[in-house]
């Protein structure tokens, strides 16, 4: 029966000096797993565009909060998410392009990836990439 | 068509270190806008680069596209050694780079831009196949580079060794 470790907890202000921060704990824990420098890659790029999307625009208008950084093993997964409590986005204002090249390379790089938002509840980007069978743990 | 003057002046040299994000964001639009604005041949070294995201690249293509409409030459210098993710998101992944041109060294750079006839006009299209042509081209490229880099090493080597040997035989003797 598969089992969920959880490798990361972060809380983290919204802020473009937290962008690193969060990439480079989550490359840190790839690297720990011994998942390759793919993964390690792969982690640090999509983190940096789920979070640089989290600074950008979940505050607009509203006062300045944080975000949450998971990090989870699951099955042979390596499930990252990022949440945060900002203004939520829609699928119109995505497709008409907040975020919309940081999406589609964390498209191209996760197994899948799902975002669930409310306008007003926050946004949370679930990311999930594939471990290879020596580093599943 | 030949390129203007002063796309044959001494290129303006752009030394990316460390990691390009939304913090350094304004930074690398402000030194771009600069170099492109003095009318001078563009080379961005990422030789020390440790990371970069994909409004990075997107700068570094709009600012390309810049240079573009103004004749100027812009080469990014990406080397062998750089991290296999930078390599895939400049080569592969993020296509507004598609038609910079990507070389391994900083020599590679003046070597393209000191070109008789450089085709530096904005008429460029971008064939099917080119992003796999040119990263094949770029490997090739930074293969040759690391041929040059071990062959320099093994001459340095080699001139110890010598240097050793006759200190020994001065020695004996």
């Amino acid at each position: 029966m598969a089992v969920t470790t959880t490798r990361l907890e972060l809380q983290l202000p919204a802020v473009p000096t937290s962008i690193r921060t969060a990439r480079e704990a989550v490359a840190e824990v790839v690297e720990e797993l011994d998942a390759g420098d793919r993964l390690a890659d792969d982690a640090r790029l999509c983190v940096s565009e789920a979070v640089t999307n989290v600074v950008r625009h979940a505050y607009v208008g509203r006062e300045r909060g944080g975000f949450d950084l998971l990090v989870e093993v699951d099955d042979g997964e390596l499930n990252v998410v990022v949440r945060d409590s900002g203004r939520g986005t829609t699928a119109s204002r995505r497709r008409a392009g907040v975020g919309g090249y940081g999406l589609k390379i964390i498209d191209r790089l996760t197994r899948s990836f799902a975002i669930a938002s409310h306008p007003g509840t926050g946004t949370e980007i679930r990311m999930i990439f594939r471990l290879s069978p020596k580093s599943v743990t | 068509m030949t390129a203007p003057a002063s796309a044959t002046a001494e290129p303006a040299l752009i030394r990316v270190a460390g990691d390009l994000d939304l913090a350094s964001q304004g930074w690398l639009e402000l030194r771009l806008a600069a170099a492109v604005a003095e009318d001078r041949p563009v080379v961005v070294d990422l030789g020390d680069c440790t990371f970069a995201d994909v409004e990075a690249i997107r700068t570094l293509g709009r600012a390309a596209a810049l240079a573009d409409e103004r004749r100027l030459p812009f080469v990014v210098v990406l080397p062998f050694s750089a991290r296999d993710g930078l390599r895939r998101l400049l080569l592969e992944l993020v296509p507004e780079l598609a038609e910079v041109a990507i070389v391994p060294s900083q020599r590679a750079a003046h070597a393209l831009i000191a070109r008789p006839a450089p085709r530096w006009a904005s008429s460029r299209k971008q064939a099917p196949g080119a992003t796999e042509l040119r990263a094949s081209v770029w490997e090739n490229a930074a293969r040759g580079e690391r041929l040059i880099a071990e062959r320099d090493a093994l001459v340095m080597e080699h001139r110890r060794t010598r240097k050793r040997a006759q200190a020994v035989r001065r020695r004996l003797l």
